[in-house]
């Protein structure tokens, strides 16, 4: 048999990270995802969430979109990657996913595939941090030589949409007519305004010191109304990912708090080895930023005695970070390892998908 | 005339219990039942670009990446192609056209190297947004389906670098299993080794038992791909804090996401963007495996070649006019039913069924159909799925009087569409109003349960009608037509209860 | 209508459908093209059209802002060569020269239009706003973006087919001043 035949094979496999915002689809040896679109399962965010259709329906909806309107491929017999946070994907999700995928669609397999760790490969390393602000949460979880540790697992909601939620509501504050604010206007005010400031002005501003706020914006809303987004929201909107309170749960905490759990051994290079990843980490200086608070914390008192790091370290993924994840799917499943996928035939008999309590799917059904 | 065609009053029931009006659904005329989009099967019939409507061969489209060569999406606005626009300019004649022009024309040797020759250039505008490739630097061409330039992706060959040591080392670590395996070298762990190099199995265990170190690397990571870590990462620029900025610079997140590899943020580098192919589906049946919807190839076309529309099999219903509706007093609806077969249809309005009936009749489905998946041996062919019959959501909420007996709709005659006379038959029982070619018109009535104001009234029943197949081929006689007794349920929405204290 | 009729001020060289409705103190300025079934209402002040404008079929132009004073009343000034296309409705506060105003886009009497502006089809501005020199608004949510690179020099072709044409088929105002 040879080698390469999965390789080479006559239909290259779907790879989708289907993220709480914005679902990122293509097809696997691609350098770039082909499409990158909104995520239509409302049940996604939320899912208990009561909703009109239920969540198979909507996936149905979804998938079908993906596969005739965008992909513009036959699912049938076609293999499937997924890239997912395997431990913040809830299990009715990825469950509902498969049997939509092989009883509607019959596709061939479906891979998953672990968000953090897969987004090593397109780095080539073995060892690093990653951490993942997507737009519920941010994840953080530790790889050392191609192992997930599990232990120094960290998540945080900090991502989109907390800062969606400041800066509607300060812009409520400022008079600025609810109606207007649609998740669409919040999202585009932050693209397009916000960004992430310096520790030092970040400190100032915290300790209420006078600092020249950042020009002020006028943003028209749909043609209908022009609104002032003030310099110092721009500036302190994505303060939320750094709050400053005695639950020591910002960002740079939570990744200390990932570095702190691993062993001594491992702390040094998983410190030099930070990969950022999720949509949030696209905002303008977030990295500097993420540099100097950690800086800040590693040579803080509380820390200096128990860390034994001296400094960290970031990676540039070849992508932007928010398919950095999509981009180490593409790279797996381009290689033989799709061969290890859940088959539809297996599925079939064992309709239930392995994860980190049951990794085979064959013992499953003799528990019931 | 909007609301008359967006709401669906009457809804027929999907053999998989999804509720759909009739102009929704298919006919599978080898199950002889209906079937709607979602308990079909869709299939990618053939790509065409919806701009120039040109035809694409799949493989054609798979090595183009589903885009059209020609056609391009202004990445600005993103819903409307950009056009070629053609300007002219003034070039000085070039060296190679000069010695052209002396050839064709000896007498006139005046062709100075001051001459200036009128040259077509063309540039690609988007009429909505008046968005030009000149507004992103690209320079016009010399012919409207001149290759415009690529975008590179400035990380394509470290991409293709990772990916191919990755290959290897996938395929270095079979190898080494493969080598293994045949040596049937006892394994030196005790344990049985779920590692490999890729760390991809490894989630699966729960604790980590570490490499086995004699397993060979490969071969050494080509050194472009090596770690990439720095400390200097980008600094946030000073300039952000004072200077004003302009938000007509800056990309939206869906212009961004026109162009996923770079998501460029200003507008600056919004390049074209080959237009995305569309698709011709056909459906399949899930049953039988059948088409019921093929079109033709040529993208002009708008016609099948195999369509199998419920609206041209089924009896269609309509409601004509309904009566007040008060809660607990009946009314009277009237129905229209129209065959649209080219045989007569002998038609019986009967009761739903209850909802043990229901749960018997998708028992009985599922039955059958893992029936016909096991004696079709067919074992090329996996068996297909079919959806998971559903029970029907929709409950009616008045009751309705069954017609005493069953009536004769009479086939379709393109030639009556044109009498205008209104035939009663004698025969007929006292329910039907009127007929007229094909239609019947009935009268039924209901009782709508105990009710609020402005609730919706919904009544529901079973149409057991006759159904002739037609005969596939000229050859086979009209002897060999098939009667079939098949029903269909259908829903009525016939309107709200009225508030009848303030009439 | 009739008392306000004689304030219609029609500059020669001018083309001005009869069946147009002109109310108020209008000027329509010479090479103007105004269209069977155009609206320009000059209800709360005077209108003043530069040179070279068309305005299409039921394009609406209409000045409805309230003065401050009686005396006083604000005057819409329109720059020369505008283009008022089928359906659009404008009550903007001021216009400037060379801008599109597309079908049915509606333009509101708190926003000001500089030059070389371009209201997309069917896009609806208001709220207080003054649109910078060659902003374009398109799109559903209207969005903004500034035109660099102009397409021109179809508006004279237009003109001049029109002055060829309209008068072939339409009763024309006379100019009277």
């Amino acid at each position: 048999m040879p080698l390469f035949e999965t390789v080479f094979q006559e239909k290259p496999a779907i790879v989708m990270e289907i993220g709480s915002a914005y679902t990122k689809i293509g097809f696997c040896g691609e350098a770039h995802p082909r499409f990158i679109l909104p995520t239509e399962i409302e049940s996604i965010r939320d899912v208990l969430k009561k909703t009109e259709k239920n969540l198979y329906d909507q996936a149905v909806d979804f998938f079908n979109k993906i596969f005739f309107d965008y992909l513009l491929v036959s699912p049938k017999d076609r293999k499937v990657s997924f890239v997912e946070s395997t431990i913040t994907t809830p299990t009715l999700i990825r469950e509902s996913f498969a049997k939509v995928l092989f009883h509607h669609f019959e596709v061939a397999s479906i891979l998953f595939l672990p968000l953090h760790l897969v987004s090593l490969s397109t780095l080539a390393i073995d060892t690093a941090l990653v951490v993942d602000i997507g737009y519920k949460e941010a994840v953080i979880l530790p790889v050392f030589n191609g192992v997930q540790i599990l232990k120094a697992w960290q998540a945080q909601p900090l991502g989109g949409e907390s800062i969606h939620d400041g800066i509607k509501a300060s812009l409520i504050l400022n008079g600025v007519k609810d109606e207007i604010l649609s998740e669409r206007v919040i999202e585009d005010i932050k693209v397009r305004t916000c960004f992430v400031t310096k520790q030092a002005r970040a400190v100032a501003h915290r300790n209420n010191e006078s600092i020249q706020p950042c020009p002020d914006v006028d943003y028209p809303v749909d043609g209908s109304d022009v609104i002032k987004i003030p310099g110092n929201l721009r500036e302190f909107a994505l303060e939320v990912l750094f709050p400053e309170d005695n639950d020591y749960l910002g960002l740079p905490y939570i990744i200390i708090d990932a570095i702190i759990k691993c062993p001594v051994d491992s702390r040094k290079e998983l410190a030099e080895n930070i990969l950022l990843i999720g949509g949030t980490s696209s905002m303008m200086g977030i990295k500097s930023r993420l540099r100097d608070e950690l800086r800040t914390l590693i040579k803080s008192e509380f820390y200096m005695d128990r860390l034994y790091i001296d400094d960290v370290k970031f990676h540039n993924a070849p992508s932007k970070p928010n398919f950095t994840g999509w981009l180490g799917g593409s790279i797996y499943s381009a290689t033989d390892l799709i061969s290890n996928s859940i088959t539809r035939e297996n599925y079939l008999k064992h309709p239930k998908i392995p994860d980190w309590i049951f990794y085979d799917g064959s013992s499953t059904r003799n528990q019931g | 005339m909007d609301f008359l065609i967006s709401q669906n009053y009457v809804n027929y029931v999907c053999q998989c219990g999804l509720l759909k009006p009739l102009t929704n659904l298919y006919f599978c005329r080898h199950c002889l039942n209906l079937r709607c989009s979602f308990c079909c099967h869709h299939e990618v019939d053939s790509h065409f670009c919806r701009n120039c409507l040109e035809n694409i061969p799949s493989s054609e489209a798979k090595l183009r990446k589903n885009k059209c060569n020609s056609c391009f999406d202004c990445p600005s606005c993103s819903f409307s192609v950009l056009s070629a626009r053609a300007t002219t300019i003034q070039v000085p004649m070039t060296v190679k056209e000069k010695q052209e022009g002396e050839e064709s024309s000896t007498t006139t040797s005046e062709a100075s190297s001051g001459k200036m020759v009128a040259k077509k250039m063309y540039y690609l505008a988007c009429l909505a947004c008046r968005y030009s490739s000149r507004d992103v630097g690209i320079s016009d061409q010399a012919s409207q389906n001149f290759c415009w330039p690529e975008q590179e992706y400035m990380h394509a060959n470290r991409f293709n670098t990772i990916l191919n040591y990755y290959q290897a080392l996938v395929l270095h670590d079979k190898q080494v299993k493969q080598d293994e395996k045949r040596r049937k070298t006892t394994n030196k762990s005790k344990f049985q080794s779920m590692t490999d190099r890729t760390g991809l199995n490894v989630s699966a265990i729960r604790r980590q038992m570490g490499f086995d170190k004699t397993v060979s690397k490969p071969k050494n990571k080509p050194a472009s791909i090596l770690p990439s870590m720095t400390e200097e990462v980008e600094e946030l620029s000073e300039d952000i804090f004072t200077k004003p900025i302009n938000l007509k610079n800056i990309t939206t997140i869906e212009q961004r996401f026109t162009q996923p590899a770079n998501q460029p943020e200003s507008v600056k580098h919004l390049y074209p963007q080959h237009k995305n192919l569309s698709i011709k589906r056909s459906i399949r049946c899930r049953h039988c495996e059948h088409n019921v919807i093929k079109p033709e190839y040529n993208p002009t076309s708008i016609k099948y070649r195999i369509q199998q529309f419920a609206s041209s099999h089924v009896p269609e219903v309509r409601i004509i006019k309904c009566y007040p509706l008060m809660p607990n007093k009946s009314a009277f609806i009237t129905l229209k039913l129209t065959n649209p077969t080219m045989n007569d249809m002998t038609i019986t309005i009967m009761e739903l069924p209850t909802d043990d009936e229901e749960v018997m009749m998708i028992d009985e489905m599922k039955k059958n159909f893992e029936s016909l998946t096991v004696s079709s041996k067919s074992s090329l062919m996996r068996p297909s799925l079919i959806e998971d019959p559903r029970i029907v959501s929709c409950k009616p909420t008045a009751k309705l009087e069954l017609p005493d007996s069953s009536f004769v709709i009479n086939q379709r005659d393109d030639s009556a569409e044109f009498d205008d006379e209104i035939q009663t038959d004698k025969k007929d029982p006292k329910f039907v109003i009127w007929r007229k070619a094909n239609k019947i018109a009935i009268e039924l009535s209901i009782t709508p349960n105990d009710l609020k104001v402005n609730d919706e009234v919904i009544v529901g029943f079973t149409m057991h009608y006759t159904y002739s197949t037609v005969p596939s081929t000229t050859a086979e006689k009209k002897d060999s037509q098939q009667r079939h007794a098949l029903n269909a349920r259908v829903y009525l929405n016939v309107g709200n209860i009225v508030d009848y204290s303030t009439k | 209508m009739s008392r306000n009729e004689n304030k219609v001020k029609i500059m020669p060289k001018a083309i001005v459908c009869e069946d147009c409705i002109i109310q108020g103190d209008v000027t329509i300025s010479s090479g103007c093209v105004v269209h069977p079934s155009a609206q320009i209402i000059a209800e709360t002040g005077p209108i003043v059209i530069g040179e070279n404008c068309i305005i299409e079929e039921y394009a609406k132009i209409h000045n409805r802002i309230q003065p401050e004073s009686p005396d006083k009343p604000h005057i819409l000034t329109i720059g020369p060569n505008n283009i008022f296309e089928v359906g659009s409705v404008i009550e903007a506060s001021k216009i400037g020269e060379k801008n599109i105003f597309e079908c049915k886009s509606f333009v509101s009497s708190d926003v000001e239009v500089s030059n070389g502006c371009v209201i997309c089809a069917g896009c609806h501005l208001s709220g207080g706003q003054h649109l910078l020199e060659n902003t374009v608004i398109f799109g559903k949510h209207c969005q903004q973006r500034e035109a660099l690179d102009r397409i021109s020099g179809s508006h004279m072709l237009q003109l001049d087919f029109l002055r060829k044409i309209l008068p072939n088929y339409h009763h024309l105002r006379k100019a009277k001043q």
